[in-house]
């Protein structure tokens, strides 16, 4: 019950954070400049024609209001200019327009009131800038895969990898094996990644011929073609990734296995891999095992650097291009990755912290 | 049996010699029906190639005489070869949208350019040496028929407004899913394109320009009311106006026209008056005036001009001398609105099929039909798949989208390629369209080598490299870090571009005053002066004082000096491809802003005009020692440096350099400037005086607004691209809306040019942004004493004028434009490139509209699987070194 209650409150606070974050983000995105500078031969009053359409005129609590419940207007069929009535080749239905002011609506129709467009009705906008034209959900639900699978690859073999390595050099304290385990951890953890993949790509591409230079990503984000070519990329991200659960778990295991619990195992006569196993590597994971999870639910973010080296099309890049799109922001993507990832991270903090009490009982959340 | 075999042997040889005698004489026959000659049993235009357009249907798709043109599955005509031609690029960006209506970035192109074809297009002149245009959609050229529409879509019943042209099409247009496309395809698109619900990015392609389509901007406006900075365009002057009998004023047309206090102005960078009044008040400005202007101001902080609210106005802008206006300024402050009344296509716009082989076009400026009305045909150009483009079209949110060009799925092309695949942000590749017309037709017999491109993705120059050196690419753009290893490469090729970039300052003496009281100076204690920028020799001094050719040499060395606003490679007559450099008046400017006018001739320093041009460097150091000198004392005696400042010498000359981005180059650049300019100024009054500061990042597309504003100090490498064919147009960048220094009014700039014997005066404005753009002026001529005399000469020089005219006016306007000093010639914008060791160019000189030839023209010597086998030999690199 407790569990629940907390789970409960910490939802509503989620949400609560979620809004506010959410809303400041508008507020400061519009707040950015955002008219296009003058260009040679192009006409000044076509470009306000559309940003008036796309309503970058009215007061910014406005646009914020539409942008989250829509508008009401009236319901007309879309027609041609010979007064033929669209239909949309997909549904077969007859395609239809908004006419936001009553009097504009044609003699001899009648509009049907209804309210259109808002992120509430799962209507995130179009792109006006990095993806013209483009419904910026689509857009966005097919790149991810693309950085899932890169993502995804680059954990599981991190992880194994990464947790062999920080528990072998434990185990092997002070020892040379440690050391040489301890020192590659500390040159891959200071060096940021876009270096490996530089060296990776001349290494395995220019001077072996191992591997093609950027990824191919013609098959898809989940076919053999797509992983075989990412293999640098994957090694690129793993490198970091394993230097850090190496280095994470080599300290808490070393802590835990100098407990007086352990010394406590080994006199009832377990064995030392008994011991390890059973009592220090269970205790060693509390700590380590919400970053593993940490690490999963971050697979949807992407790296901008190495996705951008290997050019692998998934969502890096899209969030600062958003903002530095010219000659305005890409607002509509903007708000759907701040809203999408802000949502991530404050589920993550959630679902991180409910897992302590999973993985160890004594945990107890929520409890006084 | 011996003699049977040798009788037979002997048969056969003469048989064969027959049957090649034959053919010989068949070919020669076929290709003088196409008006070939025959030389030595060659055809001198077909070259060793056999042509027989009209036969090679009839024998599964091969020429019946000598076998060679195969029409692969009966489709198209291709180069008689076994294997697949693939160029392979690597751009940094791959297009997300590519519709022609809307695109903005430049890499759509890679697309469009492959994908799309227009009415015209440009090919080699007979020895390849310079461009002609010809048809490529139409069949022929654009005829004449104004005659036949008198009295419609604005066409006068004399023809003496607007212009008709007919423009017939080939019957074979087709897209590349096989749809036949007509001259109501055409009418369709050219619909789509000016929708008034879309407010399409490119519509004003059709208006706004040398291309003004009769009726099209009305259409695309039509149920907008469309408020106009009339600053910005210089439309109505205060006596242009007509009062009514309310005692109101109009324009001549009838639109209402406003004294703005609320909307901003072009004239006062961008803000609107009552931002300026609120920030200086009555240091500048007649607040008594301003405060009953006001009050009769609508909601919107407008005024009805009336001789009441003119005389307010007045009151206002002059009631202070140091804001230096007068009454015949008041226009900048007006803005006039235009209603568009809702109209229908049919019988509004001047672009329409009278069947399904023929388009006319209705020109609102009276183009000609010359060079400029071809271009526009051919570049201008909007022909989308008008069923699939409705397709795309969604209005039921309220908003006008249209994902048209996106995808695969939602893109239908025309051009000699089809788009086959195309990821995001990853990989394009294009094949041949089977359905192009240009495949069946004889001229392009030869062409065409190319069967795929492929573009892939990659943002790392280094990358890039390496692909190159492994035979993975067919090009490679040098770096400036490359240079040194590639410079000496038989590959190597250089492009110039029409591009100038420039060094461009702020010589307004208000604006510097403003920002010299807010700065902070860099050295603690120090008064901080900016106006020492307003004096010309000091801003005389910086240019001087740049060593250009060390800047280029540092910064991006396949860049040349720049000696003008105009670059080597603009063309000042597209009739005869004549490059506006190489014209005497061209020259002329050159001579005459570097002061070498009458130092080239017989006994002088230069013995031709080249010579003294050669001889140019823009850098000067004692000379712009001499003119620092100079500026000091003035700036002494007008009271900017002041003896305190002097006597304490506590002071510093602060200039703040505009940074558009980030990038290399101008953090570099800005480096560079301060270091040259510090040593510059060493031995002179400024020595040890002179600070700089870099600003925040501008933004690439906006930092032209902060000099036009007077935020920043100075900008560098910056300046105008795309008008290779029209500088006259281009010219209108130094005058109108774009130009970097606003705030000279070129209104009261005069220039003199003596054209017909005569020494006509107007101001720079009239000549640059009227009288070159094809409105006639009015001059005053000028007599002998300097003086006008009465007399009015009207002048005009638009594309229908007479070009020697044109290209004398723009040599002036530049040379005016390069002595008011404050925007000065840096550098020219070129590239440098690798060329495939497997592909060879049509020319191996840059030809203008052409290049080196295109794909069209690229052949290679090596089909994809042959190259592939040969880098393998070479152990998998290869050294273009």
């Amino acid at each position: 019950m407790y569990m629940f209650k907390y789970i409960l409150k910490r939802i509503g606070l989620m949400l609560l954070t979620f809004m506010i974050i959410f809303t400041m983000c508008f507020v400061l995105v519009k707040l950015l400049p955002n008219r296009p500078a003058d260009q040679f031969g192009k006409d000044k009053e076509l470009i306000e024609m559309r940003r008036e359409m796309l309503g970058y005129n009215k007061p910014i609590m406005e646009q914020y209001w539409i942008y989250l419940f829509g508008r009401t207007g009236y319901e007309i069929p879309l027609t041609d200019s010979n007064g033929n009535v669209q239909i949309d080749s997909t549904t077969g239905l007859p395609k239809t327009k908004m006419v936001f002011d009553e009097s504009k609506i044609p003699e001899g129709v009648e509009g049907t009131k209804k309210t259109v467009g808002g992120i509430i009705r799962g209507y995130f906008g179009t792109s006006e800038a990095l993806y013209l034209g483009r419904d910026v959900w689509e857009v966005f639900v097919e790149k991810v895969p693309y950085t899932v699978s890169l993502n995804l690859a680059s954990i599981l073999v991190s992880i194994p990898i990464g947790l062999a390595l920080g528990i072998y050099a434990a185990l092997k304290k002070n020892k040379w094996q440690d050391h040489v385990i301890s020192t590659g951890v500390m040159i891959f953890v200071s060096v940021p990644s876009f270096i490996y993949a530089f060296l990776v790509q001349y290494l395995f591409y220019f001077k072996l011929g191992w591997f093609k230079p950027v990824v191919d990503a013609t098959q898809g984000a989940f076919s053999w073609t797509f992983f075989s070519t990412a293999i640098p990329a994957i090694l690129s991200m793993c490198f970091g990734t394993i230097a850090g659960f190496a280095r994470y778990t080599r300290a808490e295991l070393t802590e835990v296995l100098t407990s007086e619990f352990m010394l406590l195992a080994r006199t009832k006569g377990l064995t030392k891999g008994q011991a390890t196993l059973r009592h220090a590597m269970r205790n060693a994971m509390v700590p380590i095992f919400p970053m593993i999870l940490g690490e999963f639910i971050s697979i949807m973010s992407g790296s901008l650097i190495i996705e951008n080296m290997f050019t692998i099309p998934g969502v890096g890049a899209l969030y600062i291009g958003a903002i530095q799109a010219q000659p305005t922001p890409d607002y509509n993507f903007f708000m759907l990755l701040t809203g999408f990832y802000t949502f991530i991270g404050l589920a993550a903090g959630i679902v991180i912290d409910i897992s302590y009490g999973i993985i160890d009982p004594r945990i107890r959340m929520g409890a006084r | 049996m011996k003699k049977t075999q040798r009788m037979l042997a002997l048969a056969l040889v003469l048989a064969m010699a027959f049957t090649a005698l034959f053919a010989l004489v068949a070919c020669q026959s076929e290709c003088e029906k196409n008006g070939h000659k025959w030389d030595n049993g060659k055809c001198t235009v077909c070259n060793e190639v056999c042509e027989h357009p009209d036969g090679y249907s009839e024998i599964d798709g091969r020429c019946p005489t000598c076998g060679k043109g195969i029409v692969e599955d009966g489709a198209y005509w291709v180069d008689d070869n076994d294997g697949e031609y693939s160029y392979r690029m690597a751009p940094s960006d791959i297009p997300t949208a590519w519709n022609l209506h809307t695109y903005e970035s430049a890499s759509s192109t890679y697309i469009l350019d492959y994908t799309g074809d227009a009415l015209y297009t440009f090919d080699y002149n007979e020895d390849a040496t310079g461009f002609v245009i010809v048809p490529s959609m139409a069949s022929a050229m654009p005829v004449d028929v104004t005659a036949q529409y008198a009295g419609q879509y604005g066409i006068g019943a004399d023809e003496t407004e607007n212009k008709a042209y007919k423009i017939s099409l080939k019957d074979n247009l087709k897209f590349d899913n096989g749809d036949p496309i007509t001259a109501e395809t055409f009418v369709e698109s050219m619909e789509l394109l000016l929708n008034p619900d879309a407010a399409n990015f490119r519509a004003d392609n059709v208006y706004m320009n040398n291309l003004k389509i009769a009726g099209a901007e009305a259409y695309a406006k039509q149920g907008q009311s469309v408020v106009t900075d009339n600053g910005a365009t210089g439309e109505y002057a205060e006596e242009d106006l007509v009062k009514g009998e309310d005692g109101i004023y109009k324009t001549p047309e009838g639109y209402d026209i406003y004294i703005t206090v609320a909307d901003g102005l072009s004239w006062l960078g961008g803000n609107p008056l009552a931002a300026y009044v609120n920030a200086y008040g009555s240091a500048y400005f007649g607040m008594e005036a301003y405060e009953q202007l006001i009050a009769l101001a609508n909601e919107d902080g407008r005024v009805a001009i009336t001789d009441e609210s003119l005389d307010l106005l007045e009151g206002v802008i002059t009631a202070v001398p140091a804001w230096g206006e007068s009454r015949a300024d008041a226009f900048n402050y007006f803005v006039y609105i235009v209603n568009y009344p809702v109209a229908d296509y049919d019988g509004t716009v001047g672009f329409f099929a009278t069947d399904d082989n023929s388009l006319v076009v209705v020109l609102k400026n009276e183009m000609e039909d010359n060079f400029y009305l071809r271009y526009e045909l051919c570049t201008s150009f909007f022909l989308v798949h008008p069923g699939k483009y409705r397709e795309c079209i969604d209005m039921s949110s309220g908003l006008y989208t249209n994902d048209y060009g996106t995808s695969i799925d939602k893109f239908i092309g025309y051009g000699p390629y089809k788009l086959t695949t195309y990821v995001a942000d990853s990989k394009i590749v294009l094949t041949r369209n089977p359905y192009w017309h240009g495949y069946y037709e004889f001229d392009m017999y030869g062409q065409y080598q190319t069967d795929n491109v492929v573009y892939t993705k990659v943002t790392e120059d280094s990358i890039r490299l390496e692909m190159f050196l492994k035979g993975e690419l067919e090009s490679y753009g040098l770096q400036a870090a490359d240079m040194a290893d590639f410079i000496n490469s038989d590959y190597l090729y250089y492009t110039d571009s029409e591009s100038t970039w420039y060094l461009a300052m702020n010589p307004d003496f208000d604006t510097l005053e403003a920002n010299q009281a807010t700065a902070t100076p860099v050295v603690a204690g120090n008064a901080v002066i900016k106006t020492v920028l307003d004096i010309t020799e000091f801003r005389q001094g910086l240019s001087y004082a740049l060593d250009r050719e060390a800047f280029n040499l540092e910064l991006s060395p396949t860049s040349g000096i720049a000696k003008a606003l105009l670059s080597a490679m603009i063309v000042a007559d597209p009739e005869s491809g004549l490059t506006y450099r190489a014209t005497e008046e061209g020259k002329d400017a050159i001579l005459e802003f570097w002061g070498l006018a009458d130092q080239w001739g017989d006994g002088k320093e230069y013995l031709t005009k080249d010579d003294a041009i050669a001889s140019i460097t823009g850098f000067d150091p004692e000379g712009a020692k001499a003119l620092f000198e100079t500026a000091y004392e003035k700036a002494v005696a007008r009271g900017d440096i002041t003896a305190d400042m002097i006597a304490s010498g506590k002071w510093e000359v602060q200039l703040c350099i505009g940074m558009p981005s980030e990038g290399n180059f101008y953090q570099k650049g800005s480096e560079f400037l301060q270091k040259c300019w510090t040593e510059a100024v060493k031995g002179t009054s400024f020595e040890g005086h002179v600070t700089f500061i870099n600003s925040q990042v501008l933004g690439s597309t906006t930092f032209g607004e902060y000099l036009r504003n007077g935020s920043v100090d100075l900008l560098f490498g910056v300046g105008y691209s795309g008008s290779m064919f029209d500088p006259y147009s281009m010219m209108d960048c130094f005058t109108g809306s774009l130009q970097y220094d606003p705030l000279t009014d070129k209104n009261d700039v005069y220039l003199d040019i003596e054209i017909d014997g005569k020494v006509l005066r107007a101001s720079l404005y009239a000549w640059t942004s009227e009288c070159l753009l094809g409105e006639t002026i009015k001059c005053d001529v000028i007599g002998a004493d300097g003086k006008a005399t009465g007399e009015k000469v009207d002048v005009r020089a638009g594309t229908s004028d007479d070009p020697a005219l044109r290209v004398k006016i723009l040599a002036k306007v530049e040379a005016k434009v390069m002595t008011l000093a404050n925007i000065f010639p840096l550098m020219t914008d070129s590239s440098a490139s690798l060329k495939s060791m497997r592909v060879q160019y049509k020319t191996e000189e840059y030809v203008v509209g052409l290049g080196f030839g295109g794909i069209s023209h690229y052949r290679y010597a090596r089909t994809d699987a042959e190259w592939e086998d040969y880098i393998e030999e070479q152990g998998g690199t290869l050294n273009y070194k």
